[in-house]
């Protein structure tokens, strides 16, 4: 308890240069980017290989894509708002907004589940086709990145919440911040080759 | 980040998005077309995304930030053209 006490001023003076750890976590965004640009890479070289299983025009539901791009994007801006409000250390407006990009990111895994358990009640498991593989792979690999940014938001806003606007925590925010909007950026990738692009007759 | 910029970005995405989702559902256009309407505004979008969302310039601890996307895109783009290049040219013996 004490050398809690003791430490945490301490590690508050010695909190590192934030522009030099956003540099470093951008450069892991990039390389995480570099993930997901393969596994878009092997959908796209699977996409005819169906197989016996049904193929995309078949599965997907561009309405409810749209939808979730609506989500995601909003979210994007919801995260944006939060970043100003924390320029203006406007506390409560930044706790808002980090709980409505929650609210939206919440939505957008909602509207995905429903998804996914629609492919399978169709018969449409990974195991059905390499188009399948590549699809489930890829989407999904999406959506566990958004859902680890939910706990992110939950533990980000218990601390602004419990410690206020320390420079440690604005430097964890600029992060999340980072990241969040990555994820909307590989959304667009997502949603333009694997949903628009498998539509096409 | 600015206020202004975040408008815009926000803007432009929504834009972005609207068109090939449209184009797509409507069903009016070519196949060739919708390929290249669909490709464009998501490469376009992107870059907004990058630009004004992630605040991606040079100038200051920016220009490293930079450098360190161009060398990763170049890397996507090797690795992206490479493997559907060889899969397709492997499609191709295949059917032979």
């Amino acid at each position: 308890m004490n050398t809690l006490a003791t430490h945490a001023p301490h590690d508050e003076a010695n909190a590192p240069d934030n522009s030099v750890v956003a540099l470093g976590f951008w450069i892991f965004l990039l390389s995480d980017l570099v993930l997901f640009l393969l596994l878009l890479t092997s959908y796209l070289a699977l996409l005819p290989n169906t197989g016996s299983g049904p193929g995309p025009t078949a599965l997907f539901d561009l309405s409810r894509t749209a939808l979730q791009t609506g989500a995601l994007l909003l979210s994007s801006l919801t995260c944006g708002l939060a970043t100003l409000a924390l320029g203006e250390a406007r506390r409560r407006a930044l706790l808002g907004w980090l709980i409505a990009t929650a609210l939206f990111g919440v939505a957008f895994i909602g509207l995905e589940l429903a998804e996914f358990s629609g492919l399978l009640a169709r018969g449409a498991a990974p195991q059905a086709s390499g188009f399948l593989s590549a699809y489930w792979l890829l989407v999904s690999t999406h959506g566990v990145h958004v859902s680890a940014g939910l706990v992110w938001i939950v533990v980000l806003a218990a601390q602004i919440g419990l410690r206020g606007l320390t420079p440690r925590i604005v430097s964890r925010f600029t992060r999340f911040a980072l990241f969040w909007h990555m994820l909307d950026v590989v959304w667009i990738g997502i949603y333009s080759f694997v949903y628009l692009y498998g539509s096409l007759p | 980040m600015t206020r202004t910029q975040l408008a815009a970005g926000f803007a432009l995405a929504v834009g972005l998005t609207v068109l090939p989702f449209a184009a797509v559902m409507g069903g009016a256009l070519s196949r060739e077309s919708l390929l290249a309407l669909i490709a464009g505004s998501g490469l376009f979008q992107v870059v907004v995304h990058l630009r004004l969302f992630l605040d991606l310039r040079s100038g200051g601890r920016g220009t490293a930030r930079v450098l360190a996307t161009v060398f990763g895109v170049l890397l996507m783009a090797i690795m992206l053209v490479g493997t559907l290049w060889v899969m397709r040219d492997l499609h191709l013996r295949m059917m032979l």
